[in-house]
């Protein structure tokens, strides 16, 4: 089982999350094996499986169980870190260096997309679906 | 059209100077190239405001020449010159240009053309190792028309620059010639070096209320230091400020600092007390920062012996955080013999530096003037404008965080009671918010304070740091992730929680490394 958590914290402004990845569909088209999506209320429903507002526990355990996680920087990729278990993490305008860990896979299309502050709310960077690396290469790490 | 004319309509109504090729160049304006070309640095060279590139002819050949014009006309006439050298010439606006890392960037007579010319040098600084610049001095409005949009730029501008003067004829000065019908004005010509600028000593002035009274004297004491300070910065708190840069006895001041290579700046205040003051000095990227109150005025040793203090110290020991000296107010000198210097104490005794100080020793926390470690603590900006306690605050939490401090011996300040100051306020209430503030740190004293006012993630990272933390006290977010009593605790108790902000404090230091180890930074 693949275990996604897509999406990052909405932005306070309603826009979209400039560290959201676009391609989500297209990617979930390349993956036979099953997969279940993790998130909170409001979230766009992407998978067939999709568990809500999960507890900490409860999140440990699936990420215990999955073969390979996938997610953005998010609250996630932190909370799989702490559970010891190496996922892929999709970056576009926050940088690995500073919020990422280096047991993971950090995909990072290029520095050139890096927020030149890092250290502002996200609300005031441009999303920008071309930061990210496309499905096709994503796909290698993952199967 | 003649070549005249076409030079008269490149020049745009005398806007800019303008040679052609094989033309004879005027002396001022030969006289800056030369300058530009004994202080050129490396090869990779920008010029914005190149005009048609007659200056490119005075630099060395093997230089890869970039020349920056607004004008598209003045652009293609550059082109059309076929200057000898590497060279590129690119019609774009210096607000949008995707400016890239130079040696050395050239701005002659260009930044008076811009309305923002002054934030304009503040980008260049940040894209080159050497910024040479000219442009008028003290112009007053009108004198050269409508096409300069800035006026009375003058040396107070250009702090970190060396700076000399262009007369109308050419010659370079290290003082501006006299104005008269030989002279009609004079030009600034500025170099701003990377390299070298120190950034060893922040001298910080925090004033109000005092402009005729005691701050010259206390300006005029930092000019006459044995080791002077790197920069001084006056940050001007008065209710109505005044701009005593026009001032004649303040001019006699900043010519000394000036002669004295002391970089100066007078900052106007956001009147919300000298603890907001004293944040910004400590941010300002000195390894330390001096603070001297505007009625404290320090005999000419004074820096020079905290200084040793702070650095020898240092070297031996665990590293010092702060050094003061005496701060007497005559005629009634304390008696200081029996104080410890201790927290505990502070209610028992007076301050050791109120007294004569004979030997060195280590304290827990100090009064107003001292040398401290800039940016390692910050101060508490949750305080009232009267800033009551600040300095025992911000100096105690030095010594909390493991930095020694110490008063030093034959450092002798003194403190002229005048009225006015930083904190003349009679607002008790505001007193006694600050004295809670104080009072509930102290209560916590033993503790490490952590303030988790972040998202889930940050806790999670965090609870890595958590087991090597002495003693924490934690207030949090996400209980459930990070144990821990309540945020709206600790805004109770403390007000200002932006200095345990682990984002404003990766941004403060420029952080590169990880969050975790940013957390490493602020808490152990």
């Amino acid at each position: 089982m693949i275990l996604i958590a897509p999406f990052a914290k909405p932005l306070m402004n309603g826009k979209t999350n400039p560290k959201n990845y676009p391609y989500w569909k297209e990617l979930l088209a390349l993956i036979s094996e099953e997969v279940v999506q993790v998130g909170v209320d409001g979230e766009e429903q992407i998978t067939q499986q999709f568990l809500k507002n999960l507890p900490i526990a409860r999140l440990r355990e699936l990420i215990a169980e999955c073969r390979i996680w996938i997610g953005c920087d998010s609250f996630f990729q932190h909370l799989a870190w702490d559970c010891q278990k190496p996922g892929v993490v999709l970056w576009s305008v926050s940088d690995p260096l500073i919020y990422g860990h280096p047991e993971n896979t950090n995909l990072l299309k290029s520095r050139d997309y890096l927020a030149q502050n890092q250290f502002l709310w996200w609300d005031f960077t441009e999303y920008n679906p071309d930061a990210f690396l496309k499905p096709e290469e994503v796909i290698k790490y993952i199967l | 059209m003649t070549k005249q004319d076409e030079i008269n309509e490149l020049m745009n109504n005398y806007e800019r100077a303008v040679f052609l090729k094989g033309d004879e160049v005027y002396p001022r304006e030969s006289t800056r190239y030369f300058w530009a070309k004994d202080n050129l640095l490396g090869k990779k060279i920008l010029e914005i405001g190149c005009s048609n590139g007659y200056g490119r002819q005075f630099l060395p050949k093997d230089i890869e020449y970039t020349g920056l014009d607004y004008d598209p006309k003045i652009i293609e006439n550059a082109k059309a010159q076929g200057w000898d050298g590497i060279n590129k010439f690119v019609n774009a606006d210096i607000n949008t240009y995707p400016l890239e890392q130079y040696d050395t960037i050239i701005a002659f007579e260009v930044i008076e053309h811009l309305d923002n010319g002054l934030e304009i040098v503040k980008l260049l600084q940040k894209h080159c190792k050497v910024l040479l610049i000219t442009c008028p001095w003290n112009e007053p409005k009108g004198f050269w028309g409508e096409h300069h949009k800035l006026h009375g730029i003058n040396e107070s501008h250009f702090q970190g620059f060396d700076i000399s003067y262009i007369g109308e004829h050419g010659q370079i000065t290290s003082y501006p010639q006299p104005i008269n019908e030989h002279n009609r004005f004079n030009l600034m010509i500025a170099k701003w070096d990377k390299a070298a600028q120190r950034k060893e000593i922040l001298c910080s002035v925090a004033t109000r209320g005092r402009y005729t009274t005691t701050l010259p004297m206390v300006l005029m004491a930092i000019a006459n230091q044995t080791k002077t300070p790197d920069k001084l910065v006056i940050f001007d708190d008065n209710d109505n400020p005044e701009d005593m840069r026009e001032n004649p006895i303040y001019q006699h001041i900043f010519q000394i600092l000036d002669y004295k290579k002391i970089a100066w700046e007078w900052l106007f205040a956001d009147k919300k007390g000298q603890h907001h003051i004293h944040q910004k000095a400590n941010e300002m990227g000195y390894k330390w920062v001096w603070r001297v109150d505007d009625d404290a005025i320090p005999e000419p040793n004074v820096l020079e012996q905290l200084y040793t203090y702070a650095s020898e110290v240092s070297k031996v020991g665990d590293p010092i955080g702060a050094v003061g000296g005496s701060i007497l107010t005559l005629p009634a000198i304390f008696d200081t013999s029996k104080s410890t210097g201790k927290i505990a104490d502070i209610d028992k005794e007076p301050n050791i530096q109120w007294g004569i100080i004979n030997k060195s020793d280590f304290v827990e926390h100090l009064h107003c003037s001292f040398l401290y470690r800039a940016g390692v603590y910050d101060y508490n900006l949750g305080l009232s404008r009267v800033a009551h306690r600040e300095e025992t605050l911000f100096t105690y939490g030095l010594h909390q965080k493991g930095y020694k401090l110490l008063v030093a011996p034959h450092a002798v300040t003194w403190h002229l009671k005048a009225q006015g100051g930083i904190r003349s306020e009679t607002n008790e209430g505001m007193y006694a918010h600050d004295e809670q503030i104080f009072r509930n740190t102290l209560q916590l004293a033993d503790y490490t304070v952590v303030v988790l006012n972040c998202g889930a993630g940050d806790h999670i990272v965090f609870s890595h740091v958590l087991p090597d933390i002495h003693n924490p006290m934690v207030f949090t977010c996400y209980p459930e992730i990070v144990p821990g009593r309540s945020i709206a605790e600790a805004q109770a108790l403390f007000e200002d929680l932006d200095r345990w902000n682990i984002y404003k404090k990766m941004a403060q230091w420029d952080w590169k490394d990880s969050l975790e180890n940013a957390y490493r930074k602020l808490y152990l």
